[in-house]
């Protein structure tokens, strides 16, 4: 018999009683009661919960264990020197962009012959469905690759589309898109083993598919581990890499075989062509895997030169084309913009689309590593975007090639900026970052007391950055010194537009702000501001002295000289950001697009070219407005 | 000369005295009477209590560093839509230690809680199902609808979940008949909190796990989570408002004792004219920089309603001087039916929500879940539209029911007077509201402390007209002018250069924590009572203190400004309802609690 009590503290110690009990019980509670037994149990219970729950998360986090990734970095863009062998002389440049994916995603781009390669290499049956979670698991490999090289005194850019399936020691090339068509490996041939000892050849036989399966052809390969050595690149040593040797035979062709150098955290460094009679004809050597600066990059025109006064936008609107994302899981997150003929997007999953203007094909996709939550800039054929994987990536507007990227310390989810030959980049890591344009080298920096979330805008000699600490940095271009800065009442919440002397933006207090732009003041002069009822986030438009903004379920058109509210227009949800086109405006809602009168704000139509869904953005062109949705649709409208 | 340096040296030496003394009553009373008092825990509630200072210790450390885990490690994708709010992207790091907090948070409490009455027990309980359990209702739900990841897997998970919340259903209900030590009442139910995260902790790794490439909505479980739990902080943030208002009476009312203790008559006035002179200053210059017409004016007529309000309650008080103090249960209550919405409507779409994923877990029927999880979220979002435009109303009433009750039962004038100064202030802020009949005359604290300068030295140059200023009224005046500079200085709560995630914000946040931490015991933690023992006290104010940090280290880390500044608006909001109409209230009485309650 013990005294047992119920031990909440003293209040409880008053409520002993005496209970009769078995003495391992006894011992149980006499332990327990002794204070440490308790003291060892809690610090078990909390041990437990935090090992479990740590455990959960790896369990769930990790990704499989492939040792031949080491040899392929992920989200890898890299640059290498074309040279031609008979001249021995560089001839060009090749740009490559890889991405790891998983195969469930090459499937959904793809169709029942891939499926017939994937099963036939990882011993599926029939169904693709019902082997969704196994191809979930397996990793894939994606490349780009785009060469521009003068060939034969002729100047061509080749772009060859690889889809690789990536096994614990094996790389399988499973199809291949260029130029000629797309063809399917079925079963895959392999490019690159680790579990094979050296001199030791892998032979493979199969059939190369055309993607609709209406040809057919045998092919064999041998892939040959010829070494593992180290390699010596300008000043950077490769100590671990393999050197492959890949050989097909194409029906009764023999297409002569490549010699291809893997380094482990550099992934493909070098590779070499060689004709069936072992004549050395072409290699590729790495040459950045940062930065080349662009060969001779087409001119594209100016976004703003596009001529859509000339449309009547108040006939009714049609769907001219309609791009799916197929992969179903890859969320459009940007506003469709305008880069030349194509309408370019970006997605959740970190892919840079761009789009055919007269029929919505897809003509390229780069990939960066991490999801892309702002449109890009486009300037001089260029392509600059941010990404959650930190970087900022400058690409061929054309092409989608790969030109240079640039680290920050944290995410780049606003646009860039771009102006007379420097890149303005705002990141996350609180930081605006002036590039060089041609070759992504950092110029100068300027760091704020918050996360740059909003594109900065460039008018003369100045760059204005809004920063989530609450202010508006006016700087000076040539080396972003502070001129000076304007403390609004909270976070920048939408980018600054400037027009007429006068910096207009919103912030997270509401506020809708009118500064003078070259404020004498080193603390901003304020020409007005108007209390809006939410913020005042996305783009800020401008047209003929007004000014329309969207506050989250509000649609304002505010007079640019006084700021007094011309009129509002309110949403049951979120409107998306306005577009002025004549005497309309665009605006994206919940489940539809809405126009309204630009001076009046009576509405003029609605249209609703999809289901209720989430919206990304509207973009414009010279005779069609884009609208792009969360679930990957982007659709093309026309009066 | 040496009169005037001796009147110099009095002066400045009162004004000292005053000081020291109002910061040794502050800073040195304050704090001795707040330590917890550890001893008279058993060695387990200590033990629970020491680890959980090391969790807020390490929280505190990770606020201020928190771009270290960004920096440091990769980033997980949250949302997929750019439309969004913010809060994108968030350290991979932060997500296990989140879990690891909520789990430990809701341990405590509900371990705290078992033990309390009957009420507050199962209070608590409701709000581990309606909050604490959301945690996991979003990514499960979203992971139904998964195409890769297979049924079976997510009716195990339903299962799991299932099976550990009747358990510890069962467990809770049969605690409070137990003997069981703490320590085995605590392991119990924190193993299966524990269970039910788990579920929730694996789809958010899978989610932000790239080679996965899974919905983009399953990452967003745990944000929409902590972003629903923020709705159960609602009701202490607006108290915290209140808070603010409290201190600062505290601070105006024992800096007002001191000057009575020490100063003489003349050095009261000098001292009251001084901080009024300070005070105008600042007006004075907006004023004089500012044409005319463009003056506040509309604003101005709109703070000098809610005055209006204030002037008839002081009236009325000039017959019947003895008020009483107002009870703060009664200020508790209002908020609590002002936060109704957020305590009921949204996490009741919740429940429903987990409610129709399970049958569709075990049934694995998806058409009738997605019918009627669209039906339940557009009734709720109607019912929230339509709380949120009448909630100041609906207060309002309930205040105006209480004052006709307590005027008809004879309570202290206090409560029916605040009662209807409170009705009046929400009515005057609905009118006044942005979007309200009355917009045109929207203020903010920042009009109504321009007219209340004015009133102050109105009523200052008046008393010395009609030779009234007696020291009891300069020093009450005093203390009336410090408490509206110290109310003036809340602007740090939507201040741009000091919002959470800069360092000047981090550390006001910070030091409130640790302040509010170290003076716990002196406000409730060290009573004892058989309803609410010292030790459920202990575990539920640190589970309560461990979810707060874990929610705003969560919206620090992931750089979500909407959900950073929510938190400061509704703490500024409790302050604009209730710490102003408690500040006007004050000013009716014409100070007198200054010197009353702490005297």
């Amino acid at each position: 018999m013990i005294a047992s009590t119920v031990c909440i503290g003293e209040a409880c110690s008053a409520q002993s009683s005496s209970v009769q009990v078995s003495p391992t019980s006894a011992n149980f509670t006499r332990l327990a009661h002794s204070g440490w037994a308790g003291v060892a149990l809690v610090s078990l219970t909390l041990l437990c919960s935090v090992v479990s729950i740590i455990g959960a998360w790896w369990l769930g986090a990790r990704s499989p264990n492939q040792p031949i990734a080491r040899y392929l970095p992920t989200g890898n863009s890299a640059v290498f020197h074309v040279a031609q062998e008979d001249a021995g002389r560089h001839v060009g440049g090749l740009s490559l962009n890889t991405v790891q994916r998983n195969a469930a995603w090459m499937l959904r781009q793809s169709n029942a012959v891939v499926y017939t390669s994937l099963a036939r290499a990882m011993g599926l049956g029939s169904d693709a469905r019902d082997n969704l979670l196994v191809l979930s698991r397996a990793g894939a490999i994606f490349s780009r690759s785009v060469e521009q090289a003068e060939i034969d005194g002729t100047r061509a850019t080749t772009i060859t589309e690889d889809s690789y399936l990536l096994q614990s020691d094996a790389l399988l090339l499973v199809m291949e898109r260029a130029s000629g068509g797309t063809f399917v490996f079925v079963p895959p041939l392999p490019v690159l083993r680790t579990d094979i000892a050296v001199d030791q050849t892998q032979v493979t036989a199969g059939v190369i598919a055309s993607s609709d399966a209406s040809m057919e052809l045998s092919y064999i390969g041998a892939l040959t581990l010829e070494a593992r050595e180290p390699m010596q690149f300008g000043d950077r040593r490769y100590d671990d890499c393999l050197r492959m040797r890949n050989s097909l035979s194409i029906g009764a062709r023999d297409t002569g075989f490549t010699r291809t150098w893997y380094c482990a955290g550099a992934g493909m460094v070098r590779s070499e062509l060689f004709s069936s009679d072992g004549t050395r004809m072409r290699s590729w050597q790495l040459a950045n895997a940062e930065a080349i600066p662009p060969a001779s990059a087409p001119r594209m025109p100016a976004i703003g030169t596009l001529l859509t006064n000339r449309v009547d936008w108040r006939k009714p609107l049609t769907v001219a084309w309609q791009f799916d994302n197929t992969d179903g899981v890859s969320a459009i997150t940007t506003e469709p913009i305008i880069a030349g003929d194509a309408v370019i997007v970006g997605t959740f999953t970190g892919d840079v689309i761009a789009l055919d203007r007269n029929n919505g094909k897809e003509r390229w996709r780069y990939f960066t590593d991490g999801p892309i939550f702002a449109p890009p800039a486009v300037a001089d054929g260029m392509i600059y975007v941010g990404s959650g994987d930190r970087q900022v990536h400058a690409i061929d507007a054309q092409t989608g090639a790969f030109r240079w990227r640039f680290a920050t310390h944290d995410a780049v989810i606003a646009t860039p900026a771009v102006s007379d030959g420097v890149v303005y980049a705002g990141s996350e890591d609180r930081t605006l970052y002036a590039l060089d344009a041609r070759t992504g080298a950092l110029l100068n920096a300027f760091t704020t007391g918050g996360p740059i979330a909003v594109a900065p805008a460039v008018n003369g000699d100045t760059v204005y950055a809004g920063s989530d600490d609450g202010a508006l940095y006016a700087l000076d271009t040539t080396d972003l010194s502070l001129r000076w800065a304007f403390a609004a009442g909270s976070a920048v919440a939408s980018a600054p537009l400037v027009m007429s002397g006068t910096v207009y933006f919103g912030a997270r207090d509401g506020m809708l702000y009118a500064l003078k732009a070259d404020s004498a003041s080193q603390d901003g002069e304020v020409v007005w501001r108007l209390q809006a009822r939410e913020p005042v986030t996305g783009r800020i438009q401008w047209k003929d002295g007004a000014l329309f903004a969207a506050a989250e379920y509000d649609l304002i058109s505010v007079d640019a000289a006084t700021g007094q509210l011309h009129w509002q227009q309110s949403s049951d949800g979120n409107y998306g950001s306005p577009l002025v086109l004549g005497d309309s405006i665009f605006i994206m809602t919940e489940d539809e697009i809405a126009q309204f009168d630009a001076v009046s704000g009576r509405s003029v139509a609605l249209f609703a070219p999809a289901m209720q869904r989430k919206y990304a953005g509207l973009g414009a062109g010279s005779a069609a407005i884009y609208a792009s949705y969360a679930n990957g649709d982007v659709f093309a409208l026309a009066p | 000369m040496k009169t005037i340096s001796r009147a110099l040296y009095t002066t400045v030496s009162t004004i000292l005295q005053i000081v020291v003394d109002g910061a040794r009553v502050f800073a040195v009373d304050a704090l001795r009477d707040g330590f917890i008092d550890l001893r008279p825990l058993e060695k387990a509630g200590r033990a629970l209590v020491v680890v959980a200072f090391a969790i807020v210790g390490a929280f505190i450390l990770s606020l201020v560093f928190s771009e270290v885990l960004r920096v440091s490690g990769p980033l997980q994708p949250l949302r997929a839509s750019s439309s969004a709010a913010r809060g994108f992207m968030a350290p991979a790091s932060a997500v296990p230690i989140t879990y690891v907090a909520l789990a430990l948070a809701w341990s405590y409490f509900l371990t705290g809680a078992a033990q309390t009455r009957r009420l507050s027990r199962w209070l608590a309980f409701t709000a581990f199902t309606l909050f604490g359990m959301a945690a996991l209702g979003n990514g499960m739900s979203n992971a139904l609808f998964n195409s890769i990841t297979q049924p079976v897997a997510v009716a195990a998970m339903v299962w799991l979940i299932a099976g550990a919340f009747v358990l510890l259903l069962i467990a809770y209900a049969a605690l409070p008949r137990t003997r069981w030590p703490l320590a085995v009442r605590f392991s119990l139910i924190a193993t299966l909190v524990t269970l039910i995260l788990l579920p929730a902790v694996l789809q958010t790794a899978m989610a932000g796990n790239r080679l996965e490439n899974q919905s983009v909505n399953d990452a967003d479980s745990l944000n929409a989570a902590l972003v629903l739990t923020r709705a159960l902080l609602v009701p202490f943030l607006l108290v915290a408002g209140v808070e603010m208002y409290n201190f600062a009476q505290a601070v105006s009312g024992w800096l007002a004792q001191s000057t009575r203790r020490h100063a003489p008559a003349r050095i009261s006035l000098a001292l009251l004219l001084i901080a009024l002179v300070l005070r105008a200053v600042g007006l004075a210059q907006y004023l004089l920089s500012t044409p005319l017409p463009a003056w506040p004016w509309l604003e101005w007529l709109g703070a000098g309603l809610l005055l209006a309000g204030t002037a008839i309650v002081w009236a009325h008080l000039r017959r019947r001087p003895a008020a009483g103090a107002v009870p703060f249960g009664l200020i508790v209550g209002l908020i609590v039916i002002q936060s109704a919405m957020f305590l009921t409507v949204i996490p009741l779409e919740w429940l429903g929500s987990f409610v129709l994923m399970v049958y569709a877990g075990v049934t694995l029927n998806l058409e009738v879940y997605q019918s009627s999880a669209a039906a339940l979220h557009q009734g709720v979002i109607s019912l929230s539209d339509f709380y949120s435009t009448y909630a100041l109303l609906v207060v309002a009433l309930v205040c105006v029911g209480i004052s006709c009750v307590a005027r008809r039962r004879g309570q202290p004038p206090a409560v029916a007077l605040f009662s209807a100064l409170l009705a009046w202030s929400m009515v005057v802020r609905w009118l006044t509201r942005i979007d309200g009949p009355l917009a045109i005359l929207h203020f903010s604290y920042a009009h109504l402390d321009a007219l209340l300068i004015v009133v102050l030295i109105v009523a200052t140059v008046w008393l010395l007209m009609q030779g009234e200023m007696t020291r009891d009224r300069a020093v009450r005046l005093l203390g009336i002018t410090i408490l509206t500079a110290l109310l003036h200085q809340t602007g740090f709560l939507d201040n741009p250069f000091s919002p959470l995630f800069s360092a000047g914000g981090v550390l006001l946040l910070v030091i409130g924590i640790i302040w509010s931490v170290l003076t716990a015991g002196g406000r409730f933690l060290n009573a004892d009572s058989a309803g609410f023992p010292r030790m459920s006290r202990a575990l539920m104010y640190f589970g309560y203190i461990m979810l707060s940090l874990s929610v705003a280290h969560w919206f620090v880390v992931s750089h979500a400004v909407q959900q950073q500044a929510a938190q400061g608006d509704n703490t500024m909001l409790g302050f604009l309802l209730y710490g102003l109409t408690l500040a006007m209230w004050l000013l009716a009485q014409r100070g007198r609690p200054l010197l009353e309650e702490q005297g």
